[in-house]
């Protein structure tokens, strides 16, 4: 099909148009920028009183989640901060999820201002990966790297179309590879795509996707329009706002959000993440399985002012925090784009997931592990990837932090394949049951890895974490775990350690 | 509303048994929550079988799975008449 006939059916208005009152949709511009001014100096002692509120667990109104992006108190700052990563190991416990992002193509027909695979960038090499290439990849990712959890981005365009898209998907999921005791496998693959409809999204659905992500970019209409120019898809603000409203009418019941901070006012951006997770409890019931706040990054012949409304680290920090306590059951992805001083600094304040071993060129994986490790920024080759990532560390190095800082890396995929999504998990997540699941199979799929994949730098310390977690569940008995949970755990790590694989509570 | 209206039953057939028990849709390799009941146990979930496109789960240990899959095919049964109306 030629692009033009092609881009003529992409969108279906009448599949968002009913969820629209009176013409408008559920970001009201001015309404926002109005709670951000009436909440502009807020107590100490009401700002206590909605930390409080988090800690249960609830989502936060508007009003509250202004007067909390208004704090300017250093020392009130610190106690969000504190309250930030409290709630999140309420709800998650200590693990974070690792992940990799795979760019299957980067032929694009937007020309969004800001993004180096814009139609108008001439310089960027567009490609597209075969199956045979998305295989090569994922052999690198599940099998050298040990990755069991992948999120694959598309450009948008004819050529990377749902059908491709399903055909990817399947073939990542087919890819096993030896590993040292064990196999590597891709067990569960998320999606970053343009927004479709919800035809298309049950293709989706139906080959086993795991969340389906889009990305709002900014909620400013006026931005949003300014950013992505009219005859583009993107052009259509309302189009993309209500693409998890259709993933959802189609059966995908993981939807994830996101706003690129830099694009406007931070302030205004979580609100609009806000208004979204509360429009999406409304019309389903279900809230955002995660948010994503990137930071918008350097890239190839863009046309946009990077720097009016840049987001200090300070202030990213800030963010971070207000959206933890804003969203608290909500999961929170930091990635690779931020440097590794950053994500020192931030993890610890509600952060749920991230990658490692990040590559974004379109092939990178299978040809850096190829011939040399990119180990440095300036390696990355913008006429091949979106933007600049800021921290290219391997994963095994960001498994040992983290293990330093406490944390357990956790590769766990058990929720989509027992039914533990969609309402299940958001009533778990929300009584702090979600997090008692996370710890255990964290431990396991941990195990897995450390077998399979660990430097024995990494291993060392992770069998020393291991220890303290298991000694963690058995101190947790029986408030939490039962003796029969227990022992099944002592079952499931000794199986692991001989060699068996996937197994999961 | 129908799915709230048929937890009760769930929630019935899991409390005779001490299990947690939920019903999810298959849709290529995902399963896909449908409704449940029961409190949690923390443990394996078992797939005890397959009614149509439904998978039924059960968490918990020393039940009869034949005779939860009864009460999950009535329920069932229940839920898909209402649905046609």
């Amino acid at each position: 099909m030629k692009e033009a006939t092609w881009v003529q059916n992409v969108i279906k208005e009448a599949e968002y148009d009913h969820y629209m009152i009176g013409g408008k949709d559920f970001i009201d511009d001015d309404k926002i920028w109005e709670k951000i001014e009436k909440n502009k100096s807020p107590e100490p002692a009401r700002i206590r009183s909605i930390i409080q509120k988090s800690f249960n667990l609830e989502l936060l109104s508007p009003d509250e989640t202004a007067a909390l992006l208004n704090v300017k108190d250093p020392h009130l700052w610190d106690e969000i901060f504190d309250a930030a990563g409290k709630i999140k190991r309420k709800v998650y416990d200590n693990r974070i999820v690792t992940f990799a992002p795979l760019y299957c193509s980067n032929f694009c027909v937007n020309n969004c201002l800001y993004c180096g695979f814009r139609s108008d960038n001439k310089d960027e090499k567009r490609l597209k990966l075969t199956l045979d290439d998305v295989r090569r990849e994922t052999e690198v990712l599940a099998g050298k790297i040990g990755h069991k959890r992948l999120i694959v981005v598309y450009g948008e365009h004819p050529v990377s179309d749902v059908n491709y898209m399903a055909d990817t998907i399947r073939t990542i999921y087919d890819v096993k590879v030896k590993a040292r005791k064990g196999i590597g496998e891709i067990r569960r693959v998320n999606v970053n795509a343009a927004p479709m409809s919800v035809e298309d999204l049950r293709i989706l659905k139906d080959v086993g996707v795991g969340t389906y992500q889009v990305f709002q970019e900014t909620y400013h209409h006026k931005t949003y329009s300014e950013v992505h120019p009219a005859g583009t898809l993107k052009a259509n603000y309302q189009w993309r706002l209500y693409s998890m409203h259709r993933a959802l009418e189609a059966g995908i019941d993981d939807v994830a959000i996101g706003a690129l901070f830099g694009l406007y006012d931070w302030k205004f951006e979580v609100m609009g993440l806000l208004y979204h997770a509360i429009e999406l409890e409304k019309q389903f019931g279900i809230g955002p399985h995660t948010v994503s706040f990137p930071r918008l990054e350097e890239a190839q012949n863009v046309a946009f002012d990077t720097l009016k409304y840049k987001v200090s680290d300070e202030d990213f920090k800030k963010l971070v925090a207000v959206l933890r306590l804003s969203i608290p059951y909500t999961g929170m992805i930091l990635t690779a784009r931020e440097p590794a001083r950053v994500r020192r600094e931030v993890l610890p304040i509600g952060i749920t997931q991230t990658d490692a071993s990040t590559k974004i060129g379109i092939g990178a994986y299978s040809e850096i592990y190829g011939a040399d490790k990119m180990s440095e920024k300036a390696d990355q080759d913008l006429g091949k990837q979106q933007f600049m990532i800021g921290d290219p560390r391997d994963l095994d190095d960001v498994v040992r932090e983290l293990a330093q800082m406490g944390y357990i890396t956790s590769f766990c995929t058990a929720g989509y394949r027992c039914g533990r999504t969609g309402t299940n998990i958001m009533t778990l997540l929300k009584t702090e049951k979600e997090g008692q699941f996370c710890k255990l199979n964290a431990i396991l799929t941990f195990r897995e890895w450390l077998d399979d994949f660990a430097s024995d730098e990494t291993k060392k310390i992770g069998e020393e974490l291991i220890k303290k977690e298991i000694a963690e569940v058995k101190s947790r008995m029986p408030k939490i775990y039962s003796e029969k949970t227990v022992s099944k755990l002592e079952n499931y790590h000794e199986r692991i350690k001989n060699g068996e694989r996937d197994l999961y509570f | 509303m129908e799915k709230e209206i048929f937890t009760s039953e769930f929630e019935k057939v899991a409390n005779t048994y001490d299990i947690k028990l939920w019903v999810a849709e298959k849709l290529g390799r995902r399963w896909s929550y449908v409704m449940g009941g029961g409190n949690e146990k923390f443990l394996p979930a078992s797939l005890i079988g397959k009614i149509d496109n439904y998978g039924v789960f059960v968490e918990g240990e020393n039940y009869n799975a034949q005779e939860i899959l009864k009460n999950v095919e009535e329920i069932l049964s229940k839920f898909r008449n209402i649905q046609k109306g």
